[in-house]
This record gives structure tokens, sequence and C-alpha cells, in this order.
């Protein structure tokens, strides 16, 4: 242990474990509160805040436990292994839960597109058929759908 | 069949334009559709569209309603064949969208209430290393159980 007593030139060496906490308690209250909001509706643009707090005090616990190792206490050394994993799991499981999201997003953004364009169609071969003065029913719009495409 | 071949439906639409003008409005409708759907791909939403998109295709599905009981007896076998299927196309449509909205809309509840829990273990967790740490305890796989029960009487 050295002599110094800030870490990086001025976290208090004493309150340094303090701070990672209070970094991460805050980004994690902050996180639960966006999301209840977000279950009733209600969009709070924070969440970019909620993620630089967490880096930051993933980046503490981090370099804590692996660069100044040696200005901490075994007591301190154990909060800061647990500060690291306990966010490193969290972050992992935030980009998985968001892969998931984006996925089911585009899957859903693109089926939509799909019936979208099965809607455009078919009222396409609707028009086309009433502009050539053939009648539409269940029997011929099969083929309607082709002339359509044919503009026949 | 009235003999007026200028005569007007609904006081402002002509009678020979009324078909095309229905099919205009559910083409522009499902057009839009298509668009917007589109730009929502890459990011970009038009919420405000929804509306003016919604009232077209209601629009369209209103004239051919009227089309169909109110002026019947103004179009031939072919339009009204033609106005069943508009309808048909509106209604079904909108069911359609109606349990994709419905199904998407609990997909990103259930993903909040996910993120909510996440966010609560997380919370949880952290309250219970600063408690430990206050308490100048170490935390351990083996004494995690008991941490949790202390954080929470401590809360």
């Amino acid at each position: 242990m050295s002599d110094t007593d800030n870490i990086m030139g001025f976290i208090p060496k004493n309150e340094y474990v303090k701070y990672a906490y209070l970094l991460l308690l805050g980004a994690s209250a902050l996180g639960l509160l966006l999301s209840l909001f977000m279950l009733i509706g209600v969009h709070i643009p924070f969440q970019g805040l909620v993620t630089i707090a967490n880096v930051l005090g993933l980046i503490m616990a981090l370099l804590g436990y692996f660069v100044f190792k040696s200005e901490f206490s075994a007591l301190d050394q154990s909060h800061l292994l647990y500060l690291s994993v306990l966010i490193g799991i969290f972050f992992i499981a935030s980009i998985v839960l968001g892969s998931i999201v984006v996925t089911a997003m585009f899957v859903g953004l693109s089926l939509a597109l799909l019936a979208c364009f099965v809607q455009l169609l078919l009222i396409w071969t609707g028009y086309n058929s009433w502009a050539h003065g053939r009648s539409i029913t269940k029997e011929n719009v099969q083929s309607e759908i082709k002339l359509a495409l044919k503009r026949g | 069949m009235s003999d007026a071949s200028n005569e007007k439906l609904l006081g402002v639409i002509p009678k020979e334009k009324y078909v095309h003008f229905t099919y205009m409005f559910l083409l522009i409708s499902a057009a839009g559709n298509v668009l917007y759907s589109l730009l929502a791909i890459v990011g970009i939403s038009f919420a405000s569209a929804t509306p003016a998109l919604i009232l077209l295709g209601l629009g369209a599905c209103a004239l051919a309603t009227v089309g169909l009981t109110k002026h019947k007896r103004d179009f031939t076998a072919t339009d009204h064949a033609h106005f069943q299927y508009v309808i048909i196309l509106f209604v079904g449509f909108f069911f359609v969208y109606l349990i994709g909205a419905s199904v998407y809309g609990i997909a990103y509840f259930l993903g909040y209430l996910v993120t909510a829990s996440i966010g609560a273990v997380q919370s949880v967790l952290t309250w219970t290393g600063y408690n430990s740490w206050q308490g100048g305890r170490v935390i351990t796989k083996g004494n995690i159980r008991g941490e949790i029960e202390t954080a929470i009487k401590n809360r």
C-alpha cells in the first residue's frame, strides 16, 4: 500500500469503494425507475445517463481491483471484485436482452411490412379489376392478382 | 339506377368516379402504411401520419358501405362486388393489424417487465454489497444470501 491518499490523483482512497457503490446504486435505482415508467408507457430519455454511470462504476471497480489493488485492504478488494462481477454480469444480461428486443422488433416490423405489401397488392388487384370492368370474387381473386401484376 | 350522368353522390362525389375514389382512398392508405413500415425498419418514425392513414382507410370503408347500402341502386353488380371486396379488405386487415399490435404491445410490456426485474435484482445486489462493505464484512458466494437478508432488514 502506497503513502498516497488519492487514487488517480483525485479520488480519496478511503472513499473510493463508497463512491463506486454510490455511483452504481444511483445508476441501478435510476435504471429501475426508468423501466417502471416504461411499463406504464412514460419514456424518460435518461437511459444514456444510466449507461454512463454503470460504465464509470464498472471502470472504477475494475481499475480498483486490477490496477490499484495494492492500495486497498482485503475487505475493499473483495467488494471491488464483487462490483466488477456484479456489473459485468448485468452488462452481459443487458446486451443479450437488448439483442433479443431489437431482433423481436425487427421481426415484428418485417411482418407488419409484409402485411402492408399484401394489403397494397390486394387493393391494387381490386382497383385493376374494377378499372377493367371485371367483378372480383373468391373464385377469381387469384387470377385477378396475376392480371393486376401484369397490369392487364 | 339513376340516369343523370353528372349526378353527384353524397353531394360531392361524381357517381362515375365513386368507386375510383373509394379505391384511391384505400390505395393511398395502404401505400402510406408500406412507406411508414419501411421507414420504421430503418428507425425513422412518422407516428403523426398514422391517424391520417387510418382516416383514409375508414373513409374508403365508409364510402363502400354507403355505396352498398344507401346508394346501392346507383351502381352496377360489378361495383357492388368491388364495394364488398373493399369492406372485406378493410375489416380483414384491420383485425390483422389489431392482433399484430396486441402481440407487439404484450411483447413490449413483457420486455420492460424483464428489464425492470433485472434492474430490481441489480439494485438489491448493489445495495447488499454497499451494506456489507459499510458493516466491514467481506461478501462471498458463501454468505451472499445472509448479506441480502441483512441488507433488506437494514434498508
